[in-house]
């Protein structure tokens, strides 16, 4: 088979390259080893192939996403069985492996919308500084600029609404003496609703609303706080009008439309094909695994986009032995997440919001943040309880709480992991409980990144080993946004923090393919000609901890403005 | 082998989930039913054993002809907490009282928080003083370090799930943590901090071409 542009990965980033180039008449072909929801082409994604591509928008159904995104926490996000999961879309089928030395978990998902099927939609731009005045960077704030705008308006990107724990939320930086902002550019501290890609709410939702928070009764966000399990509301919507503009709902029937697209799940790309021109090393197709039927074949085309993310793009061109080079796979970043939650009396609550709970089940997963350029961020981050309990009271390194003692100028009372009669006690407030994650500005290192496994091998060849550790200077900075964020709980009126000392969560990742290191400032390989970089592995660095999928987004833009340029 | 997978792994689900009578007084009758009560130690052998297929070549072939695709890694679990548990007895690091002429696994006659000290070791001390000797093992370290996290984590995210609620009538996890359950929206919205964003000037921005800057290249 043979097409103009072939894309590696319908995630959060190929899918805005391609809608892009297909725009301008290209053909682009896109595999991706995960399942197609919400299209009829796949009516049973989880236990049977389906068709074999899709190039029609036609065949999109907001009837089978409300059956197939049901929000209950262990179907959808169980890391083992979740619909949304990193492994075949069989489900009587395993995870695919990967390895981690140390106390770390890593969140991928396969299938069309990648992560942002999970992400929150939060869409900051990169802060100024990060770009501008890190040498890392090839390009200037100015040249994202132009594609952030697009964005904004093709998603569209606008301020969070305020629910319940964003009103808490800004009253503690208020009282905390914290500005208040209102630019999609930061360059100073200060708090303000989170930029989000996702549609805003229906007006009927300020007062006393009795209908069923459906299409057609309601349009855009219904405040389900179903972000992290794939929010397919408002129900009853075609696809392209659902609230959380994932890939899957925004860029991917935009891509479609144009007739210029087609994509291929169930493709699990193994391998590179190059061959040498003159003195170089040219791309001129991929390889891939039919993850049903086992079968392999290829794709040859003009130019090849790698847009797998940030563990499977040097996953694959190592295992394609493409040229080595001392910044392949490595510089991982991960915005060195940790949680800091408040527990607050009712009459507290009662007096900033009317009403006497938070419940933080209410609203957008993500919609109020922080900003700190120098150190990074902290946003408001709730979640459905498992997920609460897990990442705020068990994913940690410090430890059961039961032999943590927290020395008493610590703006925290307890730390680390909580079990027992606590931890059901902790968990029974938890509608008077508020979350702050913190997002750190960590830096790439060369011991950080992505390498084969010697020792374990699956049906796509060696495995990954992704290792992070974080250096001392990123603890220290996390160590501050943590402080900043228990003195904001307090503030805010908090009678009990809790902080979690998290262990290396691995959601946010990034820079092991980075532009400049390992590609011209056009995200072209420098070893490869025709082979471009399209995932968050090309960001040279965590952005100063802005969330990345805008950044990695405008980037893809620009890259393929860049193919179109040079090859087509 | 399964009553045994299941007892040790019931002896940690009722460590971090136990059932707590003397909450009945404090915050309701609702907040007495624990992890043992719902069966969580099946979520546990479910999601472990779920978790990763062997690759082992033609051993591989075999074992699936016999229709084992995946690593047991629940008794693998329960077997590296007994030895934990042992270890701990050893180093004389228990707190509480063993019931020694107990007939359950080592394991399971610890106290709970001793068992959460266990898990620890599991983590921590016992795997890292192995990694310091046998470098190339890493890997596999690190597949019992993440069992190890699992141990911890999977546990709450089973219990707070639905999970509980497929076994009962209603969901008592829920029911403790005042949740509704998945709702398809709320009338909560109270208008917007920031009515819209603004940038800054970019004057002259035009489309950068791309190869403006090829400096690089």
């Amino acid at each position: 088979m043979k097409t103009e542009v072939l894309v590696v990965g319908a995630g959060a980033d190929g899918p805005a390259l391609a809608w892009r180039l297909a725009e301008q008449g290209v053909d682009v072909h896109i595999l991706e080893a995960g399942p197609f929801h919400g299209n009829e082409d796949y009516p049973a994604p989880h236990r049977s192939p389906g068709a074999r591509q899709t190039d029609s928008a036609d065949s999109l159904s907001g009837a089978l996403l409300d059956r197939q995104f049901t929000n209950q926490e262990d179907e959808m996000t169980s890391p083992t069985s979740g619909r949304l999961r990193w492994g075949p879309a069989d489900r009587e089928r395993a995870p695919w492996t990967r390895t981690m030395p140390a106390n770390a978990l890593v969140w991928q998902v396969a299938g069309v919308g990648g992560t942002s099927l999970v992400y929150l939609g939060n869409h900051p731009r990169a802060y100024p500084e990060s770009v501008t005045d890190d040498p890392r960077w090839p390009l200037d704030y100015t040249d994202l600029v132009p594609y952030y705008r697009e964005l904004e308006s093709l998603h569209p990107v606008g301020p969070a609404p305020t629910t319940p724990k964003e009103a808490v939320f800004y009253h503690g930086c208020r009282e905390a003496g914290y500005e208040r902002h209102a630019t999609l550019d930061v360059d100073s501290v200060g708090y303000r609703p989170m930029p989000n890609a996702i549609l805003p709410p229906d007006e009927q939702l300020r007062g006393e609303y009795d209908g069923d928070y459906r299409s057609p009764d309601v349009e855009g966000s219904t405040l389900a706080g179903q972000e992290l399990h794939g929010d397919p509301h408002p129900r009853g919507a075609p696809v392209e009008e659902r609230a959380k503009r994932s890939s899957l709902v925004s860029l991917v029937p935009e891509a479609l439309a144009t007739g210029n697209v087609t994509i291929q799940p169930n493709a699990f790309v193994t391998d590179v094909l190059t061959e040498r021109r003159g003195g170089d090393l040219v791309a001129t197709g991929v390889e891939y695994r039919d993850t049903w039927r086992g079968e392999r074949e290829r794709v040859h085309a003009d130019a090849v986009v790698l847009a797998a993310g940030a563990v499977e793009t040097p996953r694959l061109w190592l295992n394609a032995d493409l040229p080595e080079g001392p910044w392949v796979g490595r510089g991982l970043t991960t915005h060195w997440f940790d949680w800091v939650v408040g527990f607050f009396e009712a009459d507290v609550i009662e007096e900033i919001l009317g009403d006497d709970e938070i419940r933080p089940y209410v609203g957008q997963n993500g919609a109020a943040r922080l900003d700190y350029p120098g150190l990074g961020a902290l946003a408001v981050n709730a979640m459905p309880p498992a997920l609460t309990a897990a990442s705020s009271f068990s994913i940690s390194r410090a430890g059961f709480s039961v032999d943590n003692d927290v020395p008493a100028d610590r703006p925290w009372d307890t730390r680390g992991r909580v079990a027992g009669r606590r931890l059901k006690e902790m968990m029974a407030a938890y509608p008077r409980m508020l979350s702050v994650i913190v997002h750190t500005d960590d830096q790439p290192r060369r011991e950080n990144g992505v390498r084969l496994d010697p020792t374990v091998t699956d049906e796509h060849g060696p495995v990954p080993v992704v290792e992070w550790e974080p250096a001392p200077e990123d603890d220290r900075k996390r160590d501050r946004l943590a402080e900043i964020a228990a003195e904001i709980l307090h503030a805010a009126g908090a009678h009990h923090v809790h902080r979690t000392d998290q262990a290396p969560l691995l959601l946010h990742m990034h820079s092991t393919m980075a532009l400049g290191r390992v590609t011209d400032s056009a995200a072209e390989a420098r070893a490869v000609d025709r082979l471009f970089l399209a995932d968050h592995s090309v960001l040279p660095n965590g952005l100063g901890g802005a969330n990345p999928t805008h950044t990695g987004q405008a980037l893809a833009l620009r890259t393929a403005d860049s193919i179109a340029e040079r090859y087509l | 082998m399964g009553g045994y997978r299941r007892a040790t792994l019931g002896a940690l689900v009722d460590a971090l989930l136990p059932r707590t009578p003397e909450l009945a007084a404090t915050l309701g009758p609702e907040h007495v039913t624990g992890g043992t009560d719902v069966g969580l130690a099946e979520y546990l052998v479910e999601a472990f054993d779920g978790y990763q297929e062997h690759h082992l070549g033609p051993l591989s072939t075999l074992l699936r002809r016999f229709g084992v695709r995946n690593y047991p890694y629940s008794l693998l679990v329960a077997l590296l907490l007994d030895v934990v548990a042992v270890e701990l007895l050893v180093r004389g690091d228990n707190e509480e009282s063993v019931e020694w002429w107990s007939l359950a696994t080592p394991f399971a006659r610890l106290g709970r928080t001793d068992r959460l000290r266990a898990i620890e070791l599991l983590e921590e001390g016992a795997l890292d003083s192995l990694a310091t000797r046998t470098e190339h093992r890493l890997p596999v370290l690190g597949t019992v370090r993440f069992l190890a996290l699992g141990a911890t984590t999977f546990p709450l995210l089973g219990y707070y799930s639905e999970w509980p609620g497929s076994t009962a009538v209603a969901n008592p996890a829920w029911q403790q943590v005042g949740y509704p359950g998945p709702q398809d929206g709320f009338a909560a919205h109270r208008g917007y901090e920031v009515e819209e964003f603004d940038e800054w000037d970019w004057d002259d921005i035009d489309r950068a071409g791309p190869d403006d800057r090829r400096e690089d290249s």
